[in-house]
């Protein structure tokens, strides 16, 4: 029996904590670049069949009040290789980290209980290579998370507007 | 997703409920009275406003993930007794009747986690194994215990992106072919 790759032993919190690290590095930059401040914090995260671990948020804020904070929410998750969470005062956002097309599934066609067909499709289109994904609720269409797209959410999480 | 899937009230509901959360939240920061007048928000620091609904989204985040499950087994039960035909088909006829009577009515208490192990072959292996998932998800929300580690988690998206996947696997290879598609299958390139 296949089970879930998420549960892949290979994957390990070191490279959840990696990737979490490396892209509030980047979110750190765009924030300073509008004028934002950022203050870095730890996480500790209590998952099944691993050790605790600590993994680190940001805070971001302007002029000291606080406009929104990015938390690490855990490596295992379904369908996904790890996940942030952009929490503002009015609501939030998960981002979804996948690897390659992200998750696919297979289809078989079988004609008199034989096999004639298979193939494997990717169950979201719009996964172009390893990164964090936001995904757009009514179409569910997974976007990568770059500047553009971030600062939308970070004012869709708090109403601060840029 | 263009088919009529059981999930999607569900799902438009929580996204519904999730906007609500929006508009209670610009309502208190602007101290609307009018708006919030005979609610728990009169008199509420803004801290404690949005505390409470922080945790109110978070249980409706929860809540959705389990009504998704719920309405996505009662799916898969109904499905599966429609299998009590193949039994009341065999013979001899009343033998064959009571125990597809017997199958019908026992089948909600089989394990559900058996139930998915009936549709692998047909329905890809990792998809199923991804249902489970959300099922212990859907188990540790249920009797939720925050002593214990947090297993394998989901997001009511994921939750229903999952879901819906299968529930179109199992209608897409549980519906048999037409006999023309059959005979064309099996005739030689």
């Amino acid at each position: 029996m296949a089970e879930p790759k998420t549960e892949d032993a290979g994957f390990s919190s070191i490279e959840y904590v990696e990737r979490v690290t490396s892209f509030l590095g980047a979110v750190s930059g765009w924030c300073r670049e509008h004028g934002l401040t950022v203050e870095r914090d730890t996480v500790t995260l209590n998952e099944e069949l691993m050790a605790q671990y600590d993994a680190p948020s940001l805070h971001i804020s302007k002029d000291g009040v606080s406009v929104a904070k990015i938390l690490p929410v855990g490596s295992k998750i379904i369908g996904a290789q790890g996940r942030v969470d952009l929490i503002g005062r009015v609501t939030r956002h998960a981002f979804l980290f996948y690897v390659g097309k992200g998750p696919t599934f297979s289809t078989q066609t079988i004609v008199g209980g034989k096999t004639t067909a298979s193939s494997s499709t990717p169950m979201l289109s719009g996964v172009d290579g390893d990164g964090w994904y936001w995904i757009e609720a009514r179409v569910r269409r997974p976007k990568r998370v770059d500047e553009s797209l971030f600062l939308d959410l970070l004012t869709d999480v708090s109403d601060y507007e840029f | 997703m263009n088919f009529n899937n059981p999930l999607d009230p569900v799902y438009k509901a929580f996204a519904v409920a999730n906007d609500c959360f929006k508009v209670a939240t610009r309502t208190i920061q602007i101290q609307h009275e009018e708006l919030i007048r005979r609610t728990q928000f009169v008199e509420a620091t803004p801290e404690e406003a949005n505390t409470a609904l922080e945790d109110a989204a978070k249980q409706a985040a929860d809540l959705a993930i389990l009504a998704l499950f719920a309405t996505f087994e009662r799916f898969v039960i109904e499905h599966l007794q429609t299998a009590n035909r193949l039994l009341a088909a065999g013979y001899p006829q009343q033998y064959a009747n009571r125990l597809a009577e017997k199958f019908e009515s026992e089948v909600e208490y089989w394990r559900f986690g058996e139930i998915l192990n009936l549709f692998k072959g047909e329905v890809d292996s990792d998809l199923i194994g991804q249902v489970k998932q959300i099922k212990q998800y859907r188990d540790w929300i249920a009797h939720q215990n925050p002593s214990k580690p947090t297993p394998t988690q989901a997001t009511p998206e994921t939750a229903f992106d999952v879901l819906t996947r299968m529930i179109e696997q199992i209608r897409q290879t549980h519906t048999p072919p037409s006999e023309e598609e059959a005979l064309d299958a099996v005739a030689p390139a």
